[in-house]
């Protein structure tokens, strides 16, 4: 192909037989309309009369392309280029080819206004067309059906729509649900911290009548039946408290999941370094040491990024084997467009088994010999997923665990983003 | 004429409700307490069969408001009572378990006089109450004695 096109005299042949211009007029798929210097139609091909109804007799030296385009938008394009070039430009045809007849290659979507009044979408190229001295004497320009593209787009904006509804509804159903749980725990906790007062009345006024009928030597029996209510009554209230607790943490994650990302330039070591600033202390505590590298910088959610590695670190501080000197180290891995943040510790790892279950909201792995209701992984992977982003685990149980984290190095802000 | 406060509780849960009584009795509080399950009772109760709350006019009331009613929302109540001429002195005392910040905004905005949350641990639900309770000791309420 290159071999004809570069050749001069093939070239000189193909213009001469008029071949080119034939095959662009008789072209169905492409609409072709060359105009002269001051927009009036010239040549009208098939492509065009097919998509736009027009036979060529109807428009030539009669109408320019704008009079057969939306005025709307000729109006916004006009005030666009307007200010995007500095100079006046009137919403008239001048709007269609000021770029071109400044030399600049455009390509730009339009809709056409058929000989029936419907429109039609298009993608129109705009070149100008020059004599041998370089003075325009036309234009032409060359549009193809924009319609699949128009509907793909529709289509996705509605399904956007639909995501973004029913994920509100989640939110709104979590938020509605948290609340209508609590409000029975108030009695349960309640009620059961009644019994637990009327326990001490009644076992207190059950000796004082022993003691008045001098029976006495059966107390013990009493005693066994206090303590039994006593540990009913401490089971119902400490998984009444725990109940707490994760509606607690189920209305946090509806309420962190209804925050909009806000991306931004984050300096990486040090959002890790100031979070490993707030664990320090649990770090020295269990003679852990904590390792930052110099890490890339990313474009995301600050305050999510925040939370994420706060998570990981807090985790790998909390789960350390006993005994054994705590090393925590944080690298990266940099590619063309993904970063992985490492977070590595020496600790007891996590069996295969439990290695996706862990992500998991309320699942836990291994020994439950440290406080914690499974909840912070489970929302780390939310928020990593949110941002576009995925987080995994390798692991040998016994000898420590790597935490990766890869995101997009630049988070981008759809127009209709939601954080999920 | 004065005359001592009678305290209106607007609450649908009758666990809360024993709740809240148990403790407001044991800070030593002995006034009236006129107990209503629901929105539509409540508004009849304090606005009357004509409702225009004349019925309550002068009465020295202090209202303790559930804000998750099954037939309305106690904001409602709260927005009517304050824009109520007769009713809107009248002492109002937000307590529910909801502890959205934003429901806290809209309920002082609104006119409401505190804002006290129903915790699950009991220990600091039965303080909340009891506290209260000593707090209405020193609390002056509108025609009352």
């Amino acid at each position: 192909m290159s071999g004809i096109a570069s050749s001069d005299i093939a070239e000189e042949v193909i213009l001469k037989a008029g071949a080119l211009q034939k095959a662009i007029i008789n072209s169905a798929n492409f609409s072709s309309i060359a105009t002269d210097a001051k927009g009036v139609i010239q040549i009208f091909n098939v492509g065009a009369e097919r998509m736009l109804g027009y036979t060529a007799a109807d428009v030539m030296n009669k109408i320019t392309p704008a009079d057969i385009s939306d005025p709307q938008e000729l109006i916004a394009r006009a005030k666009a280029l307007s200010v995007e070039l500095g100079t006046t430009i009137t919403p008239g045809f001048e709007a269609l080819v000021f770029k071109a007849s400044r030399g600049i290659e455009d390509i730009y979507e339009l809709t056409y206004i058929r000989e029936d009044g419907s429109r039609f979408p298009a993608v129109v190229s705009v070149t100008a067309l020059r004599d041998v001295e370089n003075a325009i004497i036309g234009y032409l320009l060359i549009g193809t059906d924009n319609t699949a593209r128009k509907q793909a787009e529709a289509a996705k904006k509605k399904l956007d729509r639909r995501l973004r509804d029913a994920n509100e509804e989640i939110q709104r159903f979590t938020y509605v649900v948290s609340h209508d749980l609590r409000s029975p725990l108030v009695n349960i906790m309640g009620f059961a911290s009644e019994i637990d007062i009327w326990r001490k009345q009644i076992f207190e006024r059950l000796g004082a009548l022993r003691a008045q009928v001098g029976a006495e030597s059966d107390a013990a029996s009493d005693d066994a039946m206090y303590r039994d209510v006593e540990e009913a009554v401490n089971f119902i209230k400490s998984s009444v408290a725990k109940m707490d607790r994760l509606i607690g943490a189920l209305l946090k994650l509806s309420h962190e999941g209804q925050r909009q990302f806000q991306p931004q330039f984050i300096d990486m070591s040090q959002l890790l370094k100031s979070t490993f600033e707030a664990l320090a202390y649990q770090a020295q505590a269990v003679n852990a040491k904590i390792t930052i590298e110099n890490l890339p910088s990313i474009v995301s959610d600050r305050l999510a990024l925040e939370q994420v590695f706060s998570n990981l670190m807090d985790n790998a501080v909390k789960y350390l084997r006993v005994g054994v000197p705590g090393c925590i180290e944080i690298r990266a891995n940099e590619s063309d467009d993904v970063i992985a943040y490492e977070v590595r510790d020496n600790g007891r790892g996590i069996e295969p088994r439990d290695r996706q279950r862990i992500f998991d909201l309320f699942r836990r792995s291994g020994i439950q010999d440290r406080p914690g209701d499974g909840i912070g992984l489970a929302h780390a992977r939310t928020l990593v997923r949110g941002l576009g982003g995925a987080i995994t685990v390798e692991s040998e149980p016994g000898g420590g665990s790597v935490f990766t984290v890869t995101l997009p190095k630049t988070w981008p802000q759809p127009a209709n983003g939601t954080a999920t | 004429m004065t005359q001592p406060v009678t305290i209106v509780m607007i609450e649908d849960d009758e666990g809360h409700a024993r709740l809240i009584e148990k403790n407001l009795r044991r800070a030593g509080i002995h006034n009236a307490i006129v107990p209503l399950v629901d929105g539509a009772s409540a508004m009849t109760f304090l606005f009357g069969a004509d409702g225009s709350g004349l019925i309550n006019k002068g009465r020295p009331l202090l209202i303790l408001l559930d804000l998750n009613l099954p037939d309305m929302s106690g904001i409602d109540i709260l927005e009517r009572l304050k824009s109520n001429e007769h009713l809107k002195v009248s002492p109002v005392v937000v307590l529910t378990t909801t502890d959205d910040k934003r429901e806290i905004q809209r309920c002082y905005e609104l006119g409401c006089n505190v804002y006290i949350t129903k915790p699950v641990d009991y220990e600091k639900f039965a303080n909340a109450i009891q506290q209260f309770g000593l707090f209405m000791y020193v609390m002056q309420v509108p025609g009352a004695n």
